[in-house]
């Protein structure tokens, strides 16, 4: 029996080892299986083949992870451009939008409309399609609207110029104009009255449609600021509106209105001969207004120039020209009677002449002061000043300074006006000096300074004898004067003057 | 022959394990130790620094993953913006100034003041789409050139075509025909050319493309 025990211990003592190892090399087989199992390597590039994720290991998960990494990443590196794209053109649509309408100034439409009636003239008949609800998904959508008008030409011309020079566009797209009721030149019956039928379309813009949530960029203020994004700013062009600038046109007829004359027994023919007088009348005076115009601009070149003295010569001229010519306009506007010669008359004629008959006295130029306007006033002032009446000199220079206040001095006018300063300066300088009191009751010779005796006080050269004011100070001392030194002025004054 | 052991338990000799037995005990001891060895090694090193690597890729795919999307976002908003500039660009290259032709042509028509190259007034103005594929806008105006000869419609015609600035913005001009007409309403003159003259527009931003 015991040997059979034994017998059987050993093999338990054999088997169990072995069963152990198998167990745990299992495990460890496994363990290695999980972390290594179609690991792509240069032994085992098969290993590629397999793709389902659920027999692979965790070195093969890890290598397909970064290949997917790697993919994405040059997307990824791409983002600093694309935050400097965004920023750069979120900030040029936002200043390109301001050419829109935005929903606001939309409702304002029909105020707007309303009050372009009232400028230009005309009468508003329908208004259709004035929408709040938008046409279109994006941010930008079309509004198209109709009106209907009644109104001369003219007066439709600068109802839609008032449109075309919004700054938020509002485009044309159609119109047709129907020649309405004639009116007979001459007869007063008012404005003619075509019927307009008007189509026109505005956008919308909704900054907030078509991207659901703005990506937030750090910093965006400090980034929009950086000189090199506001360069790119700048460099792609900025949306603008082209405009038209309507100007007055005088007497250009209604093209819509038959321009026909009714035929009239007084209606004289006009010789040619008579038709070339009044061709020659209109053309001299043409000539001139060209010439008197062209003196204008001559005068408002000497002024940005500064060329005051030539200011003053054209001025006259120009005086002279326009009192001239407002002769030989009268005369002209009685024997200029032939209608188209007529009609340029007054436009090309009459029209600039009164406008430059009307000018502010700006655009003639601003008084001006020359040495003949300074002379009088530097007489006087010399004279008083010479007749030691320092108070009427310095009263005038007062005058002069007041009435010079808001005119131009003339550059050979500068020196006069110097020196009268200078004297009126000088004058104020010895009235001040003259309610000093100086009163001199002794002096002491010697040889290392004199000594004079000011108001009861000693005084030596240099001594301030006004104290506390300490603005005159004794400079000299001669036999029969002092001399005094009172800002910066030195004045002598007799030692024997009470 | 029968043993018998008469000595006390603390003298007798002690007898140790068989050989076979010791040998097949340690070897085995040996063996499954080096086994446990084995699979902790794989287990706590190899596997979990497997484990590690994979976590650690995943961290980095879901942050590059973010940046993409988000770089993908970026580009996204970037377009529509560009979108949103072309069409705003396009919507002011599109403007044609109609105040400023109507303009031109009235002056054209009144021709300051000068009847005697010709004298005309329209009936009707019109602007719709353009009949050339090419054109977005055509100006259609009707009316009459008064007195007798035909050559002063003609001369109008010319005109039109000869004033740059009005002309220039368009492709063509219809030739000048039209039917000679009488006036019953005693004004002079008395007879008349109708004519009908539609002009298609050129592309309005048609001086940039030069």
């Amino acid at each position: 029996m015991s040997t059979n025990n034994d017998r059987n211990v050993l093999i338990a003592t054999i088997a169990v080892p072995i069963l152990c190892c198998a167990g745990f090399g299992w495990l460890a087989w496994r363990d290695w299986n999980a972390a290594h199992a179609y690991e792509v390597t240069d032994d085992n590039p098969a290993a590629a083949e397999v793709t389902d994720e659920a027999l692979w290991g965790e070195r093969r998960r890890t290598q397909e992870l970064k290949k997917q990494a790697d993919q994405l990443r040059g997307e990824a590196d791409l983002i600093a451009k694309r935050e400097q794209d965004v920023i750069v053109f979120r900030e040029v649509v936002q200043r390109d939008a301001q050419i829109l309408p935005d929903r606001d100034q939309v409702n304002k439409l029909a105020d707007t409309i309303d009050e372009f009636v009232r400028q230009s003239g005309v009468s508003l008949t329908s208004v259709r399609g004035l929408s709040n609800a938008p046409s279109g998904d994006g941010a930008i959508s079309r509004m198209p609207f109709s009106l209907a008008v009644a109104g001369s030409f003219d007066q439709f011309l600068k109802f839609l110029n008032l449109f075309e020079t919004m700054d938020r566009i509002v485009n044309v797209r159609g119109f047709t104009i129907q020649g309405g009721g004639q009116s007979q030149r001459g007869q007063g019956d008012g404005p003619p009255a075509h019927a307009i039928a008007l189509e026109l379309e505005t956008f919308i813009y909704n900054g907030a449609a078509g991207i659901t949530k703005p990506v937030e960029i750090q910093n965006y203020e400090r980034r929009k600021e950086d000189p090199v994004i506001q360069k790119l700013i700048k460099q792609q062009r900025a949306a603008r509106i082209e405009k038209y600038q309507l100007k007055p046109r005088i007497n250009r007829r209604d093209p819509l209105i038959d321009p026909r004359r009714a035929q009239s027994v007084d209606d004289v023919e006009i010789a040619p001969e008579e038709e070339a007088k009044q061709r020659a009348i209109f053309d001299k005076m043409k000539v001139d207004i060209e010439l008197l115009k062209a003196d204008c601009d001559q005068l408002q070149q000497y002024l940005a120039e500064k060329k005051y003295m030539q200011v003053v010569i054209l001025r006259q001229k120009i005086a002279e020209t326009v009192s001239g010519m407002e002769l030989s306009l009268r005369d002209a506007d009685r024997r200029i009677t032939v209608a188209h010669i007529r009609e340029a008359y007054l436009e090309e004629i009459v029209a600039p002449f009164s406008k430059i008959k009307e000018s502010e006295p700006e655009r003639i130029g601003p008084p001006i002061i020359g040495r003949k306007e300074v002379a009088p006033f530097l007489e006087a002032v010399r004279g008083f000043s010479e007749a030691r009446d320092f108070e009427a000199s310095v009263r005038r220079a007062a005058e002069f300074e007041s009435w010079a206040k808001d005119k131009q001095i003339v550059d050979d006018a500068h020196e006069m006006v110097t020196a009268l300063r200078d004297l009126a300066r000088e004058a104020q300088v010895m009235l001040d000096f003259e309610r000093i009191p100086l009163k001199v009751t002794g002096r002491i010779r010697r040889p290392e300074g004199d000594i004079v005796i000011i108001n009861g006080k000693t005084r030596k050269i240099g001594d301030w004898v006004d104290a506390p004011d300490n603005r005159c100070k004794l400079a000299g001392v001669r036999d029969d004067a002092l001399v005094f030194d009172f800002d910066g002025f030195e004045i002598t004054r007799a030692i024997d003057r009470k | 022959m029968i043993k018998v052991n008469l000595l006390p338990p603390e003298h007798r000799k002690v007898e140790g394990p068989p050989v076979a037995r010791l040998v097949a005990l340690v070897a085995g001891a040996a063996l499954t130790a080096g086994a446990i060895g084995c699979w902790a090694y794989v287990r706590m090193r190899v596997l979990s620094e497997a484990r590690a690597e994979r976590e650690a890729a995943e961290e980095e795919l879901a942050q590059v993953k973010a940046m993409a999307d988000r770089s993908a976002a970026l580009l996204n908003e970037f377009k529509e913006y560009e979108k949103r500039r072309t069409r705003i660009e396009s919507i002011g290259q599109q403007r044609i100034l109609w105040s400023r032709k109507l303009d031109e042509l009235a002056d054209v028509i009144y021709n300051k003041g000068d009847t005697k190259q010709y004298l005309v007034w329209v009936n009707t103005i019109r602007v719709a789409g353009g009949r050339a594929g090419e054109s977005p806008a055509s100006l259609t105006f009707s009316g009459l050139s008064g007195g007798d000869s035909y050559a002063k419609l003609s001369e109008f015609h010319r005109t039109i075509k000869e004033t740059k600035e009005f002309y220039e913005d368009f492709l063509a001009i219809d030739p000048p025909v039209g039917g000679k007409q009488t006036f019953s309403d005693n004004k002079s003159p008395s007879v008349g050319w109708d004519f009908s003259f539609n002009m298609d527009h050129k592309k309005p931003n048609w001086r940039e493309k030069q």
